[in-house]
C-alpha cells in the first residue's frame, strides 16, 4: 500500500515535466518555404494554421530571417502571439538558388526533427518561395500550404512526377549511383503549378528537365502504369495508310496520345562495362487519340508501332544527352550497375567522372492492344 | 426441557405467542370437544386459506371421534405432513407457511405445509432483453425458476443440489449442473465457495457472486448473472456450474471466460456469419469506448502532429472558444453523460424519457454554443457512451464505463504513454484473473486457438466440434464431425 501511494505521488510530480501543447494555443506550421537573401541568409515563409475565437480566418503567413531554418522558427515566434511547432509540417518548399548551394544544409532540421514527418514533400520553386506562398488562388483548400501540399500529391499519385517525400530524396542523395530530383513549381498568373522537374547533383540543384521529359525520364527511374503520353510525329510518316487523299486534315505532324498500361524497363550493362548500357523498354499500350485521319488497319498498326518506337528513342536518347551534359544521373545507372555487378562496383568518383561517357542504346517494343472504334 | 412441546394446553399457548414474540399475525384457533382440546396455529398471511378450511377445518370439525396424531397424517387429505415435537422447529414451520396442529396430550405436534408464496409470473426479459428468441426471465421465486430450467434441461443427467446461504436470515440456494459433462473440480469449488461462506445474509445472486468471485476488488465480473433462462441452461448445457438464489430474479454461472461476457444467446439463434459479425461489434465498440475520449484527450494535450490535416481546421476551431484543457473539458462531459444514465434509471420512466432529450439534446447544444466544449467532443463522448451499453452484460458494461475515467485521467497527465500505460495495466490484470479458478482470458491465454471458433467467433454449429477447453468439460467432444455435415437425403440434388 506504501509502495502505492508513493508511485502514484511520484507519477503525479512527473507530469508537471512534460510540456503540453493544447492545439489552441500553437501556431501549426504546415508548409515552410526558404529563400535566398543578400549575402547567405536565410528568409523562411511559414504558413501556419492558428486558430482564434473571434476569427474565422485561421491560416497565417510570416516572414522571418535568420542563419538557419530553426532560426526562422525563432526568429518568426517573436511575430506571433501562438507558439509555432513544426511537427504538421507536410511541405518544405526551396528556392532554387538556395538548393543550388546544396540541400542538405538546410534540410537538417527536416531530417533530425522526430516530430517532423518524413513523409512530407520536398520541392523546389524557380520564383522566390514568399511569393509563392503568398499567391491568393489556392483554389478550395484552407490554405496555400495544403494546397501545394495536394497538388504535388495527386501529381505523384497519378504518375505524373516522380515520389518527392523527404525520405526518398535523402535516399537518393546518400545512395551510390543516383541523384535525386524533386518537383519545380512556379507562377503563373499568380497561380502555382508544377513547372517541370528539378535535376540535383547530390544535393545540389543543378538544371530543370522540361515537363515533356518527365514521362521519359520516370519510364527509366522507376516502376509506373497506367500513364498518359503524347509523341509527335514527323508528317510523312504513315502516309500509305490515310483514309482520304489530299484532305486538308492530314497537314502538319501526326500527334498521337497514348495510355501506358504497362511497361518492362530492363538494363544490361553490354560486356560489364558501365558506359555501355542497354535499356530494355516493352511497353503495352492503348491508342488515346490520332491526329489523321488513318485507316487503323493491321498493318497501320504495325507501321505506328514502329515509328512510335523510332520517336521514343530518340526522345530517350536527347534526354540523355541533356543529362550527359549536366553529369547527372537521376535514372540511377550507377545504382543498377552495382546492382548487377557485386565484384566490380563503382565508386563516387567512378561513377561520377564516367557519367558523361555513357553510350546508351535502347531496345523499345511498342504493342497497342486496342485503338478504339470510331465509326 | 424448554424446547419441548408441553403437555398442558395453556403452556403450549403461551409458549407459542413468546416464540412470536406476541406477533397478532399467529392466529391460534382451539377446537374444543368432549373428549379432548385440539389447537391450530397459523401465520395469518402465510397459508392458503381457503385450503386451510376445506381441507383441514372441516374434517377436524365434522368429525365426532378423537383424534390422534397418527389419524391426522392418515385421514387429512393434504400431501405435505410431518410430526415435531421441538417448539424452535415449529415455528420456523409456521414462519415458512405451516400450520401446527396440537392435541392435548400428545408430545408431538403435526405440521402441514401450505405455503401461500408471493411470486409474480413470468414475464419479459427487462434489461437483458432479446429482439429475436425466447422472451421469458427469471422471477424471483425459486420453485417457479426451477420449474423453467427443469422444463427446458428435460434430463436426468441434470444435478440439482441443495445449499442453505446466510447465517441470521437464511435464503435456499441451488447449485445446478449436468453430471456426466460439468468438471468435478469446478463444481467442488462452487459447493465449498458456497458451503464455506459465513456471512448474515444474501441478498441476491449479484451479491453471492461478489462474495464468491475469485477477485472481489476487480472491476470486472468473473461470474455471469443473467435474468435470462435460455443463456442459464445453454450454459448449464455447455458443462458449466450454475447457481440459483431463492428471491433473486438472476441466476450464476461459472465459470467463464472475459469474452463470454460480449456474447449474448442472440448470436446463436442469427445465422453464424451475422453472429460474428455482431459479436466483432461488440468488441470494436469496448475498444472504441474505452480509447476514444483519452485518444482525444491525449492528441490534443500533447500530440497535435497525430491529428490528420484534413480534421485539424475543425478540431482547432471548435476548441479555440473552449476555457478549459482538454482533460477538463472530457470529463465534465463525461459527467454529464454519465448524471444523465444515473438520472434516466432513478426516474420514473415517463419521466425518464423527458430527461434524455432535455440532457441530451438540450444541454449539448447549449454547452457547444456557449463554447463550453467543442462540437468534436460531444460526438466522441456520445460515441463511446453508446458503445459501452453495447456489451450485453449489464456489469460489464459499467466496468467499461468506470474504466475510462482513469483512462481519461492518464491520457491528461502522460498523453499516449499514459493511454498505453493504462491498457498494459487492463491487460495485465485481466490475465491475473481466474474464474473459479480457470483462466478468465482464454482462449487468448492461455492460447488455444480451437476454442476461438466458440469465444470470438461465432462458427457454424457444425464447425463447432469441440466443448471449450478452458471449462476442462468431462467429455471433450461435442459430436462427430463427419456425421454432423453428412446429409442423408432421400433426393439428393
Amino acid at each position: 500500500m506504501k509502495k502505492i501511494t508513493i508511485i502514484i505521488c511520484l507519477s503525479l510530480l512527473c507530469t508537471g515535466c512534460i510540456p503540453k501543447s493544447y492545439i489552441e494555443k500553437l501556431g501549426i506550421i504546415t508548409a515552410v518555404g526558404y529563400d535566398l537573401v543578400e549575402d547567405s541568409k536565410l528568409e523562411g515563409t511559414l504558413v501556419v494554421f492558428q486558430f482564434d475565437p473571434t476569427s474565422s480566418n485561421t491560416s497565417q503567413i510570416i516572414t522571418s530571417k535568420a542563419e538557419t531554418s530553426k532560426g526562422i522558427r525563432y526568429q518568426a515566434n517573436r511575430l506571433t502571439s501562438h507558439r509555432l511547432v513544426s511537427g504538421q509540417v507536410r511541405l518544405a518548399l526551396y528556392q532554387d538558388k538556395l538548393a543550388e548551394k546544396g540541400m542538405l544544409k538546410y534540410m537538417d532540421t527536416l531530417a533530425r526533427d522526430a516530430k517532423i514527418s518524413d513523409l512530407g514533400y520536398l520541392a523546389v520553386s524557380n520564383v522566390p518561395t514568399s511569393e509563392l506562398m503568398k499567391s491568393n488562388l489556392s483554389e478550395d483548400a484552407p490554405n496555400i500550404g495544403i494546397y501545394l501540399q495536394s497538388l504535388i500529391e495527386k501529381s505523384i499519385k497519378n504518375q505524373m512526377i516522380p515520389d518527392s517525400l523527404i525520405n526518398i530524396f535523402l535516399r537518393d542523395v546518400h545512395d551510390l549511383g543516383i541523384d535525386p530530383v524533386l518537383p519545380m513549381l512556379s507562377l503563373n498568373d499568380d497561380k502555382p503549378y508544377i513547372h517541370g522537374l528539378s535535376l540535383f547533383q547530390d544535393d545540389k540543384y543543378v538544371s530543370m528537365l522540361d515537363e515533356k521529359d518527365i514521362f521519359h525520364l520516370m519510364l527509366m527511374r522507376q516502376r509506373s502504369e497506367d500513364t498518359e503520353f503524347q509523341l509527335d510525329l514527323p508528317s510523312e510518316s504513315l502516309k500509305e495508310y490515310y483514309k482520304t487523299e489530299n484532305s486538308n486534315m492530314n497537314d502538319g505532324t501526326l500527334h498521337v496520345s497514348l495510355n501506358d498500361l504497362r511497361n518492362r524497363t530492363s538494363f544490361e550493362f553490354i560486356d560489364g562495362d558501365f558506359t555501355n548500357p542497354k535499356v530494355k523498354i516493352k511497353m503495352e499500350g492503348r491508342l488515346m487519340e490520332i491526329t489523321k485521319d488513318i485507316d487503323l488497319k493491321d498493318q497501320a498498326i504495325k507501321a505506328l508501332e514502329k515509328e512510335l518506337e523510332k520517336q521514343l528513342t530518340d526522345r530517350l536518347e536527347q534526354l540523355v544527352d541533356k543529362l550527359k551534359e549536366k553529369n547527372v544521373d537521376p535514372v540511377g545507372f550507377g545504382k543498377k550497375f552495382n546492382e548487377r555487378h557485386r565484384k566490380n562496383q563503382l565508386t563516387e568518383e567512378a561513377w561520377r567522372s564516367q557519367i558523361p561517357e555513357l553510350d546508351v542504346t535502347f531496345d523499345i517494343e511498342i504493342k497497342l492492344l486496342r485503338h478504339g472504334i470510331t465509326e | 426441557m424448554e424446547n419441548q412441546v408441553p403437555l398442558n394446553k395453556d403452556a403450549y399457548i403461551k409458549m407459542m405467542k413468546q416464540q412470536f414474540n406476541d406477533s397478532p399475525d399467529l392466529i391460534c384457533k382451539t377446537f374444543e370437544s368432549k373428549h379432548q382440546t385440539i389447537i391450530i396455529h397459523f401465520v395469518n398471511y402465510q397459508v392458503k386459506k381457503d385450503y386451510l378450511e376445506r381441507d383441514l377445518l372441516e374434517p377436524l370439525t365434522t368429525s365426532r371421534r378423537p383424534w390422534s396424531v397418527h389419524d391426522l397424517q392418515n385421514k387429512i387429505p393434504l400431501a405435505s405432513s410431518k410430526t415435531e415435537n421441538s417448539i424452535k422447529k415449529i415455528t420456523n414451520d409456521l414462519i415458512h407457511g405451516s400450520v401446527s396442529v396440537y392435541i392435548e396430550g400428545e408430545p408431538d405436534v403435526v405440521l402441514f405445509a401450505l405455503p401461500n408464496l408471493e411470486s409474480r409470473a413470468l414475464n419479459r426479459a427487462e434489461t437483458e432483453s432479446l429482439v429475436f428468441g425466447p422472451q421469458i426471465s427469471f422471477t424471483e421465486s425459486l420453485v417457479t425458476n426451477l420449474n423453467v430450467v427443469r422444463w427446458r434441461l428435460d434430463t436426468d443427467d441434470l444435478v440439482v443440489e441443495k445449499v442453505i446461504l446466510g447465517e441470521r436470515i437464511k435464503s435456499e440456494a441451488r447449485i445446478i449442473y449436468l453430471k456426466s459433462l460439468a468438471n468435478d473440480e469446478n463444481v467442488n469449488t462452487m459447493r465449498q465457495r458456497l458451503t464455506d461462506l459465513v456471512v448474515d445474509e444474501v441478498e441476491d445472486t449479484s451479491v453471492l457472486s461478489q462474495l464468491i468471485e475469485d477477485s472481489s476488488s476487480s472491476v470486472f465480473p468473473q461470474l455471469i448473472t443473467t435474468e435470462l433462462p435460455d443463456r442459464f441452461c445453454n450454459s448449464i448445457s455447455k458443462g458449466r456450474v450454475g447457481v440459483m438464489l431463492d428471491k433473486s430474479p438472476t441466476v450464476l454461472v461459472g465459470p467463464m471466460s472475459f469474452f463470454e461476457f460480449f456474447e449474448s444467446t442472440e448470436d446463436l439463434y442469427v445465422r453464424w456469419n451475422m453472429g460474428t459479425f455482431i459479436r466483432f461489434l461488440r468488441f470494436l465498440a469496448m475498444f472504441i469506448s474505452i480509447v476514444l475520449t483519452p485518444m482525444y484527450v491525449a492528441a490534443l494535450t500533447y500530440h497535435y502532429e497525430i491529428i490528420p490535416a484534413s480534421l485539424l481546421i475543425s478540431l482547432g476551431q471548435s476548441r479555440a472558444t473552449v476555457p478549459f484543457p482538454p482533460v477538463i473539458e472530457a470529463l465534465l462531459l463525461e459527467m454529464l453523460i454519465e448524471f444523465l444514465r444515473e438520472a434516466g434509471a432513478r426516474l420514473p420512466t415517463k419521466v425518464g424519457q423527458t430527461m434524455g432529450i432535455v440532457g441530451g439534446i438540450v444541454l449539448g447544444q447549449a454547452a457547444v454554443k456557449a463554447g463550453f466544449t467543442s462540437n468534436i467532443l460531444i460526438i466522441v463522448i456520445a460515441l463511446s457512451a453508446l458503445a459501452s451499453f453495447t456489451a450485453p452484460s449489464y456489469l460489464m458494461g459499467s466496468a467499461i464505463r468506470i474504466i475510462r475515467f482513469p483512462m481519461i485521467l492518464l491520457a491528461g497527465a502522460w498523453g499516449l504513454i499514459g493511454i498505453v500505460f493504462a491498457l498494459s495495466f487492463l491487460v495485465i490484470h485481466l490475465l491475473k484473473q481466474k474464474s473459479l479458478g480457470r483462466p478468465y482470458l482464454a482462449p487468448i491465454y492461455p492460447l488455444e486457438l480451437r476454442d476461438f471458433n466458440d469465444a470470438i467467433f461465432r462458427s457454424t454449429f457444425q464447425r463447432n466440434v469441440k466443448r471449450p477447453k478452458y471449462i476442462m468439460t468431462k467429455d471433450k467432444k461435442r459430436f462427430d464431425k463427419t456425421k454432423a455435415v453428412e446429409k442423408n437425403d432421400v433426393d439428393p440434388v
